[in-house]
């Protein structure tokens, strides 16, 4: 306190005898373990500036403020009020303080009226006032600029700020630990450092004070059934903002509060301020572990606790006490929802890999990695066992997804299942229409036939049929043709007329046929077309002696082939199983281009196509003649037309034959059907104008009425 | 013809033939049993009648008659195709199919590699050939003159036009993308081509239809007139 220097082996000042050495035992600066506390500890920065400003309040208080000012005198008390309010720090505490706005203790909070700058401060956390910033200077600068004597330090230790002058153990150890949880620098444990022992003289005023102070958190319930104090109202509106109950305590801390002589104090806090000397360092406080807990802390009553601190731990309680079996067994298996079954994450399924205790690895002990535990396996992976990787089987699919999935499987399954038969014929206007036509074609078609007309003119012979007719004029007797019949039952109408003539001329000129098919219907038609045009035409071509049938060439385009190139290798064996290659006209012949041409009677454009492709380029010289529908013309026309020529002539469809048939000096089939082919075919023509016209004449009526109705 | 005229055989043929008919025609009324009576059964004769000839005429001759009385080269000759045949069967069931691949494998390489070798070589070249003929001035000249070179000029432009109306290309632009402007009008032309031919196979498919029921009319005719009007 005097200023004057001292032996470093003295505790008290020779010349004042103030205490020279401070009784709290020597602590590690906080400076040091400053940033890691302040990444272990939640307080936030705001909080931070706002205590070290608190604490630097404590400290300059009575330099920055004169004597009898309010201010000063509540800055010096801040520390105590703002501690254990810490509403930063946890939300849950924050949650109480509804609860705390109603009672008598709020009425008798809200009955005193308390300073402007602490409501301001209360209403606004953490918005720190000008003032109060300009206070907020470090706790270095606070040293550097400030040096108390040690009679001023011992005085100023002497005032339990905090209250906690006569403290028992345990309410001492938890005003340290409230203390260590705000504590983030040096700054905010200074304070602590100047809490005397309990057990030192404390003054009467204090002592009073103090003696209140520990019940405060300790009994709760009592305070709220107690009358209110006459607590300032700064202290009450503090009180608010921090969400601490007010017990009755509380209540008697306030009115002690209120005897307080706060001049008195003041003056001490100047008197501290005055002596300018370096106070004692920090070195020489003892350290205050932060959160650490020893056995007169874990000797703390939880009885005491807060009742609704006790109901959350008596429910904490109940629930470990009920068996683990039981709880099994209570529980009912969950049966997940498809949907929420196939969210499941596949991690979820699988099978945790079990746990390795950290003992058993390996700790290397040489290269880079030297020190480290665990780091490479010790045996490797292959060797550990696993389960393999539950996958989820049902797919992840959108709504979208498995819709266009149902409706593809919808369309498959169609496929094998033939639709229902519409029951009864309702009369509609498209069933009447199809009756109509089915009439009139049938009128058309049978007219003819029941007259036995044969009017209308046959058409002249084409170039393609003029061909054809010429190269069969060209053959001798017994001179082999192949003749393939590659058409179905279904055809067998227009293609018996139209190869007919054919048949009939090649007779005439008394070719040998050797009859083949790439279908297996193709011999049983060829064997009826022969048998029609030696009925027709009055032939009696014989099997064998005149004509042979080779029968199926299965294997479609490759067995056409195979035919064209090796024909005695394909076929041996005729439709009745005799030696076809041993009849005298086909002797000499060992490739198709040995026969004289080949004729080609089919109805499908596909089939003469493989015809012309497969067995043309192996004829050579030998020429080749299309008997087809006429719905293959337009695909085989090309191949007559080109230059130089794949098919040397055509008969194409009825029309083919009767041209044909034309230039023959007797008619069969085709001029049989003439008539009727050429009636119902301008009828049909006749159908499709009517319908076009009808087409676009509703059309035209629609867009007027359209206009009309636009206009209207 | 009339029924007095036909041997048993061919008058029950001639009948039941003439049940049928009438069964297929009964469609006019709409779908109906009948009509599909007549359908499932032409459908199953004919692959019954299909099957039949594929045994005796493929089948004995070709495998069981040279595998039983063939030389011993004949028999190791078929012995391949006989393997491959019966692999097949394994295709019956899903258990054993893949046993039925090797065959399946022959099989379709073997027809495919047929089918393009003979489109290339029959169809392909052939055709690019005789269309690039059409404009030998001398050939056309010995032919016909001017109107084998139209005739040139019109399959060279229905050519083009068609594979430019298949062209789906476009260009940028600022607006989006859009079709390059000279490809429009000669794609107009050749769907002008793909109609014109799509009605002539239309008129052939007609012209086809039509034919069969005429020959149906004559043999219902042949049956019933005689029985009107000649009891």
């Amino acid at each position: 306190m005097c200023g004057k220097p001292n032996p470093d082996d003295l505790d008290v000042c020779q010349y004042c005898e103030a205490r020279l050495k401070p009784l709290i035992g020597p602590f590690e600066p906080a400076d040091t373990h400053e940033p890691e506390e302040r990444e272990r500890s939640s307080v936030t920065d705001w909080l931070d500036s706002l205590r070290e400003q608190e604490q630097g309040e404590l400290f300059d208080a009575e330099a920055e403020f004169p004597e009898g000012d309010e201010s000063a005198e509540d800055v010096s008390l801040q520390p105590e009020e703002s501690y254990p309010g810490e509403p930063a720090e946890g939300d849950w505490l924050s949650k109480l303080l509804p609860e705390r706005g109603s009672g008598e203790e709020a009425e008798a909070s809200s009955a005193s009226e308390s300073p402007e700058w602490s409501a301001e401060e209360a209403s606004q956390e953490t918005s720190v006032p000008d003032w109060l910033s300009d206070l907020g200077k470090s706790i270095q600068e606070q040293e550097e600029e400030e040096t108390f004597s040690e009679a001023e330090i011992e005085a100023f230790q002497d005032v339990d700020l905090w209250g906690m002058g006569e403290l028992g153990e345990e309410e001492e150890l938890g005003a340290e630990q409230d203390l260590e949880i705000g504590i983030t620098s040096q700054e905010e444990i200074e304070p602590a450092e100047q809490l005397p022992k309990s057990g030192e003289e404390i003054p009467d005023w204090l002592q009073s004070f103090v003696e209140s102070e520990p019940t405060t958190s300790a009994e709760p319930e009592e305070a709220a059934e107690s009358e209110p104090g006459v607590a300032p109202d700064w202290l009450v509106e503090l009180e608010e903002t921090a969400g601490i109950e007010t017990s009755s305590d509380d209540l008697e801390v306030e009115s002690e509060l209120e005897k307080i002589d706060w001049e008195a104090l003041q003056t001490d806090q100047i008197d501290l301020k005055a002596g300018q000397e370096t106070p004692t360092t920090l070195e020489d406080v003892p350290a205050v572990a932060p959160f650490a807990l020893d056995e007169e802390e874990a000797s703390l009553d939880i009885g005491e606790m807060p009742e609704w601190l006790a109901e959350a731990d008596a429910d904490d309680s109940e629930e470990q006490e009920t068996p683990l079996e039981e709880i099994d067994a209570s529980l009912t298996p969950g049966e997940l929802p498809g949907w929420l079954e196939a969210m499941r994450p596949v991690e979820a399924a699988a099978p945790t890999a079990p746990f390795t205790e950290e003992s058993d690895q390996e700790v290397e002990s040489r290269g880079p990695l030297a020190g480290l535990r665990g780091v490479l396996p010790i045996e490797p992976e292959i060797t550990q066992i696993k389960k393999p990787a539950a996958y989820a089987m049902k797919l992840q699919i959108s709504d979208s997804e498995r819709k266009h999935a149902s409706l593809f499987e919808e369309l498959i399954s169609n496929e094998g299942v033939s639709a229902p038969i519409e029951k009864g014929f309702g009369i509609s206007s498209q069933n009447v229409l199809r009756v109509v036509i089915f009439l009139l074609l049938l009128f058309a078609v049978g007219w003819p036939i029941y007259t036995g007309s044969q009017s209308v003119d046959l058409p002249l012979p084409s170039r393609e049929t003029n061909q054809a007719s010429r190269m069969i004029d060209n053959v001798m007797v017994s001179e082999p043709v192949l003749l393939a019949v590659d058409y179905e039952p279904g055809f067998s109408g227009e293609m018996d007329a139209a190869s007919a003539s054919i048949v009939d001329h090649l007779m005439i000129r008394g070719a040998y046929l050797a009859v083949v098919s790439s279908t297996p219907t193709g011999p049983a038609q060829a064997e009826r077309l022969i048998k029609i045009v030696n009925n027709t035409a009055g032939h009696a071509y014989q099997y064998a002696s005149q004509y042979s049938n080779f029968g199926y060439v299965p294997g479609g385009p490759a067995g056409l082939l195979s035919f064209a190139q090796a024909p005695r290798r394909v076929i041996r064996y005729g439709l009745d199983g005799e030696q076809v290659w041993e009849a005298a006209p086909l002797a000499d012949v060992q490739t198709l281009a040995d026969f004289a041409f080949v004729i080609v009677i089919t109805d499908r454009p596909e089939t003469a196509r493989v015809w012309i492709e497969q067995v043309q380029p192996t004829l050579g010289d030998t020429n080749m003649i299309l008997v087809v529908s006429a719905q293959a013309e337009p695909l085989v026309r090309p191949y007559y037309e080109g230059v130089p020529q794949q098919v040397n002539g055509m008969v194409i469809g009825l029309a083919g034959a009767a041209a044909y048939e034309n230039g023959m000096p007797r008619t069969l089939l085709a001029r049989k059907y003439w008539d009727a082919y050429s009636y119902g075919l301008t009828l049909a023509a006749l159908f499709i104008l009517a319908g076009s016209t009808f087409n676009s004449l509703s059309r035209v009526f629609a867009k007027r009425k359209n206009t009309f109705k636009d206009q209207k | 013809m009339s029924l007095a005229d036909l041997s048993l055989v061919d008058m029950i043929g001639a009948l039941v033939s003439f049940g049928l008919t009438l069964m297929v025609f009964s469609y006019v009324f709409g779908d109906n049993v009948l009509f599909r009576i007549a359908i499932h059964l032409f459908i199953g004769v004919s692959a019954g009648y299909a099957a039949i000839v594929t045994v005796y005429n493929v089948i004995w001759p070709q495998l069981l008659i040279p595998l039983v009385f063939g030389s011993q080269s004949e028999r190791l000759y078929v012995l391949i195709p006989l393997v491959l045949a019966g692999l097949l069967f394994f295709k019956v069931t899903p258990r054993f199919s893949a046993l039925g691949n090797p065959s399946a494998a022959y099989l379709v390489g073997a027809g495919m590699a047929a089918a393009v070798g003979g489109a290339v070589i029959g169809t392909i070249f052939p055709q690019v050939a005789a269309s690039a003929n059409l404009f030998d001035f001398q050939a056309a000249q010995q032919a016909g003159g001017l109107g084998f070179f139209v005739k040139g000029v019109a399959i060279l432009l229905g050519t083009l036009t068609t594979l430019i109306y298949f062209h789906y290309g476009v260009q940028p632009s600022p607006g989006g993308a859009v079709a390059k402007g000279w490809l429009g009008p000669l794609s107009w032309i050749g769907q002008m081509f793909i109609a014109i031919t799509l009605g002539a196979v239309f008129a052939g498919v007609y012209s086809a239809a039509l034919m069969a029921f005429i020959e149906r009319v004559y043999f219902v005719g042949d049956i019933l007139l005689p029985l009107l009007f000649n009891p």
